[in-house]
């Protein structure tokens, strides 16, 4: 894959051509889901969550409780996400009159307070979450759904709740939610050989890496020891990950991520694929965009993965500011800004980005944001570096200025 | 629904609840035990689809006794029988499927029949 560094220019964007619910949904179980909470920001998340542990479609959500009760028979949903206390009726009232229009339909309660558990059970609730939700809890609520519904030995055999998350922190998921490592350097071996799989790993070198300053004999030692307890949890989780040991003279590793899906992964897939940015991939975009939730491993401190990590923030950046352009060309201003903004907070000095986002404040003659934008800019590049913008910079802010 | 197995360390208790369940007729066949290791030895052997308990035998946690007989075999459904609400949050966390306040009654045992039933439809319904 590292062979393949795509083209970074304006036009050279790279997006995978599939669809991609689809390749989640083609062929794995999918729970079709209802959430119902009067607090938009919880219902966000609560969706969010969901949608992340890729067997969820959240079909529809609702803020106001009566309203889900007329059009629960159309949606037809598997399982309804409930908060408790909500205005015009409590969902534990809720639940019952939706079981009553179908009394397959799968109950799960999401609220503040644990004292309704009892009274859940007696309306047949299968599962019941204290808020604040997260990840973890949702993603185990949902296995437990789908085995409940018999989907579970289905997801089990293709392992599609597994996942790893590289992007942001390092998580990974096996058949009992979150992985805790034993140690730290097993979760960094684990990193070094998911950025490095399906390639020869000079077992030497990783020893190197993971331990440069113990003796030879102890980072020997060490390795094996590394590498017998990630295998060793990589088996308790279920996880489809395999690495093997090739003893050809030397010691070298191989790593395969089998069915298990990685944000690394997928997105790299996109950067191969050099395709042009238009309206029908306009999603795939936005898709390989939110797979890059942060920098690589950003809550790690990995040396090793200075130069990988750099590049991949790069190509996200072109991503913004290529799609930045296109919503400019499609007069979708708003969403240009957001983008470019976006991409601003990851790469505060870029003088392209910022002169992009001063040419669509002209545009739009929003004098009041061109001149903030360009002063902050100004400030930051003076206090962070000691220097002024660039004149060509300038001279585009001052030209936006008089028209 | 094959087999039920009861665990209720109250004899008494332990005979009421068996001659609901048997009422119920939902069941082929349910048996009792007032001592959680005979019941292990038993699913061991015989398995077990549904199984209710106390929230404590014999001192032993209901949790406890359920992480244990999940090991033995990994999908039993749990129903805890409770004199009180104060387990049925961590009931569910634990994955139990239903909570029953005793002493039982048809009702209470028939609603929580009827979602099993309503899992086991909608099993068949999507595994062909």
């Amino acid at each position: 894959m590292n062979q393949n560094r795509p083209f970074l220019n304006m036009k050279g964007i790279a997006v995978v051509q599939q669809d991609y619910p689809l390749t989640l949904q083609g062929g794995y179980p999918m729970l079709n889901a209802v959430i119902v909470d009067d607090e938009i920001p919880v219902l966000n998340l609560l969706k969010m969550f969901l949608q992340k542990t890729g067997q969820v479609n959240v079909l529809e959500a609702f803020t106001e409780p009566l309203a889900v009760l007329d059009k629960i028979s159309k949606i037809k949903p598997d399982v309804v996400f409930l908060d408790i206390e909500m205005p015009e009726m409590n969902g534990l009232e809720l639940a019952s009159r939706l079981t009553e229009q179908d009394d397959e339909l799968m109950v799960v309660f999401v609220t503040g307070y644990n004292q309704y558990a009892l009274k859940a059970f007696q309306v047949n609730a299968l599962d019941y979450l204290l808020k604040p939700v997260n990840l973890n809890s949702i993603q185990r609520c949902v296995l437990r759904l789908l085995k409940l519904k018999g989907l579970g030995h289905q997801q089990k055999s293709v392992g599609n709740l597994q996942r790893i998350c590289c992007f942001g922190d390092f998580e990974v998921y096996g058949n009992n939610g979150l992985v805790k490592w034993t140690t730290r350097k097993v979760e960094e071996m684990l990193a070094y050989f998911i950025v490095h799989r399906d390639s020869n790993i000079d077992g030497w070198s990783l020893g190197e890496i993971l331990w440069p300053e113990e003796e030879p004999d102890k980072v020997k030692t060490s390795l094996h020891t590394s590498l017998y307890r990630l295998r060793k949890t990589i088996k308790e989780e279920g996880l489809s990950i395999d690495i093997t040991s090739k003893n050809c003279g030397k010691g070298f590793y191989r790593c395969s991520l089998g069915q298990c899906s990685c944000d690394l992964v997928e997105f790299e897939e996109a950067t191969i694929k050099n395709n042009s940015l238009n309206k029908s991939g306009i999603d795939e975009f936005e898709r390989v965009c939110a797979l890059y939730r942060d920098d690589l491993f950003s809550k790690k401190n990995y040396g090793w993965c200075e130069s990988k990590k750099e590049w991949l923030q790069q190509f996200y950046l072109n991503m913004l500011k290529n799609m930045a352009i296109f919503f400019v060309d499609e007069g979708l201003y708003q969403k240009a800004i957001d983008k470019l903004l976006t991409a601003i907070a990851k790469a505060p000095f870029d003088e392209e980005i910022h002169k992009s986002l001063l040419k669509i404040y002209g545009t739009q003659n929003n004098r009041a944001l061109l001149i903030r934008c360009y002063e902050e800019f100004k400030i930051r590049l003076f206090k962070e570096m000691g220097v002024e913008p660039q004149v060509e910079t300038r001279k585009l802010f001052l030209k936006l200025l008089s028209e | 629904m094959a087999i039920a197995v009861i665990v209720d360390y109250n004899e008494d208790g332990l005979q009421f609840s068996l001659s609901i369940l048997k009422s119920i007729g939902h069941f082929e066949d349910v048996y009792g035990f007032s001592c959680p290791d005979e019941a292990c030895c038993f699913i061991k052997e015989r398995g077990c689809d549904v199984l209710f308990v106390e929230t404590e035998v014999k001192g032993l946690n209901c949790f406890v006794l359920i992480n244990k007989l999940r090991k033995i075999k990994q999908d039993i459904l749990f129903i805890i029988m409770a004199s009180n609400e104060d387990y049925a949050y961590e009931a569910f966390q634990k994955g139990v499927i239903g909570y029953v306040l005793k002493p039982l009654s048809l009702e209470s045992i028939a609603k929580t029949i009827g979602k099993l039933e309503k899992l086991h439809r909608s099993q068949r319904r999507i595994v062909p």
